[in-house]
């Protein structure tokens, strides 16, 4: 009872730190005009600012380093190092706008230094019935995923509260996994969640309109990135090892961003665009073109692809990995054609 | 010079004599099967039979050949041993390495090896007729190490294991064998030279060599930093844990995931010797005048009042538990948000060429400032069809000419205040009484 009242104090504290910085933040943009333009791809009619991902940066560095300084939090020094790497580089291009190339090259390095912490994609845990990877194949997955884990969360950071309601089932979930696997580490859970509640109340406010730009979704991205090493790891134990397989659970983790980045991908390829150009095929795109709002689409991706994890967290047991893959495309589909189309 | 030698051969024999009885204490008690039990010394061994009245019945046999020099300046208590099948009992130096049997009344050295020193408080158990010594601390550090006596050899041998063992060693823990697994918990890890408390619940698959993490230990039994139980005691497939100085006791059986507490107030003078002996517990207890010990026997059973159990890992509970509060918590803030946009006004002020609001300002012409004008000032904020096309009509063009602009002035109207402030101003629903006629509703989240 004790640790869940620790746990309330860190919430509630950091919450609060995150609603001030929020908005002091998006104050000093402001103030320096570093407002986001307002263009045809936007979805957006107000000026708003990029200040969320730093805000939320500021928060997490301040709780965390309350916790670790109090013992109740310990994090991989490498994962911290890749982790504020990516977040910097995310800073740099929300200010000066960097190359694509550059950017990737940047994503590299950061990458390679994920995977200098003990854990990695070192394992296929029996999907293709492929279990332990050999050095190299280990170094080019993890360095692979890293990439498009940080780019897909980058991709679906388009509409209001998208990225925020994804990214909290996405902590939400592996907090419950780490939890019990690695308690020590755990306190970061609640403290993301609550940076990101308070990043979510200016997403959503119309006056004071914040953005989580790039580097915001760099941070999330890269520490999601960092989660699903641990979970991919063959060294780590994992308490859902017994209801669900991991490659499908860090797939339905991330269904939404991993499926509208490949569909956005075909379609520009198949439209002979340069993949990584940006337009409006996005799948909340389609949504916001239906009329549901921002918050509408957010939330309604946030619940449909928490229906999704949760009945294959449940069905897995009965019908097995293929089985599982076969429902998500049914589920996929049928919520295609209902919502999207 | 006659009584001199005699007087001198006397006290020679005294001193012999001495030393025996100092000798002579139970040292080492181990359990041989329901009933019977060994009192080991340096001298002899007594094997005990526990008859039905709980008296014991008792069988000395002085060793036929000397005793280990290597154990001449260590005490028999800090020995580990298993009793074997084939009736021998086997006896691990502190630290591994150096092996002693006894079998028919020969206690002797079997190994020809040397004390490793890197593995004390490791667990020493027997499966499937060979010896292994797991884990431990040593040289400061713990360890995971398994090794295996090589009869053949007569020395030690490493066994490699897989798995998810624990990397950073196993000290001073608690061990069950149940089958071909053995459970391990309840363990302290040298970390940057500090012994940190591992609460994990390991198995190891002695058939596989397979480690598994099974789980978290129950947080509410099991100390953060500290061992709490004393005297640890390996029966049948559980483990008997008490505290030496209260009467709290509980029994732990992994295979079963239970704790079970006890309340002992007939075992309280119970000490680090205890062995259990089928159902009862047997230990020695030392005089009053500190001279000699002799040996107690309790029916464990009739010892022990029953309290509760509890689970000895509820990691999956807490994993249950806490997705019941994310449960909550994303219904909550789905709820809230729906809550905030469903609450949520726009405050518009309306002059007579602008409307004005959300820190921007929309030009509006006259047509359009009726328009609002007459939606904000009607009631429930709708109005009929009819009313507005009445001011549109004009006598010099046709009723379809002033449909067209009564809709081209709303049209227009949504359209400017959508790029300007993102909202629709005015929907369009049917009446309520005929539904063919169009009613004119505007936005619930707008004031003006």
């Amino acid at each position: 009872m004790s640790e869940l009242y620790l746990y309330l104090a860190f919430f509630i504290t950091t919450l609060a730190v995150s609603f001030y910085l929020n908005s002091y933040i998006n104050k000093l943009f402001i103030g320096n005009k570093l407002t986001d333009p307002v263009n045809e791809r936007s979805s957006h009619k107000f000026p708003a600012t990029r200040s969320g991902g730093i805000s939320i940066f500021f928060t997490i560095c301040l709780a965390c380093a309350f916790g670790i300084s109090t013992g109740q939090l310990t994090i991989p020094l490498y994962a911290l190092l890749s982790v504020f790497f990516l977040t910097l580089t995310g800073f740099a291009d929300d200010l000066i706008e960097i190359r694509y190339r550059e950017k990737l090259f940047l994503q590299l390095f950061a990458a390679v230094l994920m995977f200098q912490t003990e854990y990695s994609i070192n394992s296929f845990h029996g999907v293709f019935n492929i279990y332990e990877l050999p050095y190299w194949l280990e170094f080019t997955c993890s360095v692979f995923v890293f990439v498009v884990v940080v780019n897909a969360l980058n991709l679906i950071d388009g509409l209001d509260g998208m990225a925020s309601f994804l990214s909290m089932k996405f902590f939400l979930v592996t907090g419950g996994i780490i939890l019990v696997s690695r308690p020590e580490w755990f306190l970061f859970f609640p403290i993301i969640i609550s940076a990101l509640l308070g990043f979510l109340w200016f997403n959503f406010n119309r006056n004071q309109k914040v953005f989580l730009g790039d580097t915001g979704s760099l941070f999330l991205g890269s520490i999601m990135a960092f989660v699903l090493f641990y979970i991919l790891d063959s060294e780590s134990s994992l308490i859902t090892d017994n209801l669900i397989s991991r490659p499908l659970l860090a797939v339905l983790l991330l269904l939404y961003p991993l499926v509208d980045t490949l569909r956005a991908f075909i379609i520009r390829t198949y439209n002979n665009k340069s993949p990584f150009v940006a337009d409006r095929v996005h799948l909340h795109h389609r949504l916001a073109d239906k009329g549901y709002q921002h918050w509408q689409a957010s939330v309604l991706t946030f619940f449909l692809s928490t229906f999704i994890l949760v009945v294959n967290f449940f069905l897995y047991s009965l019908i097995g990995l293929i089985g599982c893959v076969a429902l998500t495309i049914v589920l996929l589909s049928v919520f295609y054609y209902t919502f999207f189309k | 010079m006659k009584i001199f030698k005699i007087l001198f051969f006397l006290c020679m024999s005294f001193n012999w004599l001495n030393s025996q009885v100092s000798d002579d204490g139970i040292k080492l008690l181990v359990s041989k099967d329901s009933v019977s039990f060994y009192a080991f010394n340096k001298i002899g061994v007594t094997e005990y039979t526990i008859l039905e009245s709980k008296k014991l019945s008792k069988k000395y046999i002085k060793y036929s050949k000397p005793f280990p020099e290597e154990l001449k300046n260590t005490e028999l208590g800090a020995l580990s041993s298993v009793y074997s099948k084939d009736g021998s009992v086997y006896f691990l130096y502190p630290g591994g390495g150096i092996l002693f049997k006894y079998l028919n009344g020969v206690f002797e050295r079997i190994d020809e090896s040397f004390a490793y020193r890197n593995q004390f408080s490791g667990h020493f158990f027997e499966y499937k007729n060979e010896l292994y010594l797991l884990a431990g601390y040593g040289y400061w550090q713990s360890n995971s190490l398994l090794t295996k006596f090589n009869f053949e050899l007569r020395n030690w041998e490493l066994v490699p294991t897989s798995g998810q063992m624990p990397k950073l060693g196993v000290n001073n823990g608690s061990f069950v064998l149940d089958g071909n697994i053995l459970t391990v918990f309840d363990f302290t890890q040298r970390v940057d030279d500090l012994d940190v408390k591992n609460n994990n619940l390991y198995s190891l698959d002695l058939d596989k060599m397979i480690w598994a993490r099974e789980g978290l230990l129950n947080k509410m039994l099991f100390a953060e930093n500290k061992k709490d139980f004393k005297l640890v005691v390996e029966f049948e497939k559980s483990l008997l844990q008490k505290n030496l100085t209260d009467n709290d006791l509980r029994i732990i059986t992994p295979k079963d995931n239970q704790i079970k507490f006890f309340k002992a107030e007939g075992l309280h003078n119970i000490n680090a010797k205890t062995i259990i002996v089928g159902d009862n517990v047997v230990y020695p207890v030392l005089s009053a005048d500190r001279e000699y010990e002799t040996l107690t026997v309790k029916n464990l059973n009739e010892n022990i009042v029953f309290l509760n159990d509890e689970p000895l890992s509820n990691d999956f509970n807490l994993f249950v538990n806490y997705f019941i509060y994310v449960g909550v918590f994303c219904g909550a803030l789905i709820l809230l948000t729906f809550i905030k946009f469903k609450k949520e006004k726009f405050v518009f002020f309306l002059s007579e060429n602008s409307l004005s609001g959300l820190n921007k300002t929309m030009l509006i012409d006259k047509d359009e400032q009726f328009v609002l004008e007459l939606l904000a000032n009607s009631k429930g904020r709708k109005i009929d069809n009819s009313f507005v096309l009445n001011y549109f009509k004009n006598s010099e063009t046709g009723s379809d000419a002033s449909v067209k602009r009564k809709n081209k002035v709303i049209d227009e109207l949504n359209r400017k205040a959508l790029e300007k402030f993102d909202i629709v101003l005015i929907t369009k629903q049917s009446g309520k009484t005929d539904s063919r006629q169009v009613v004119y509703c505007l936005n619930p989240k707008i004031e003006i």
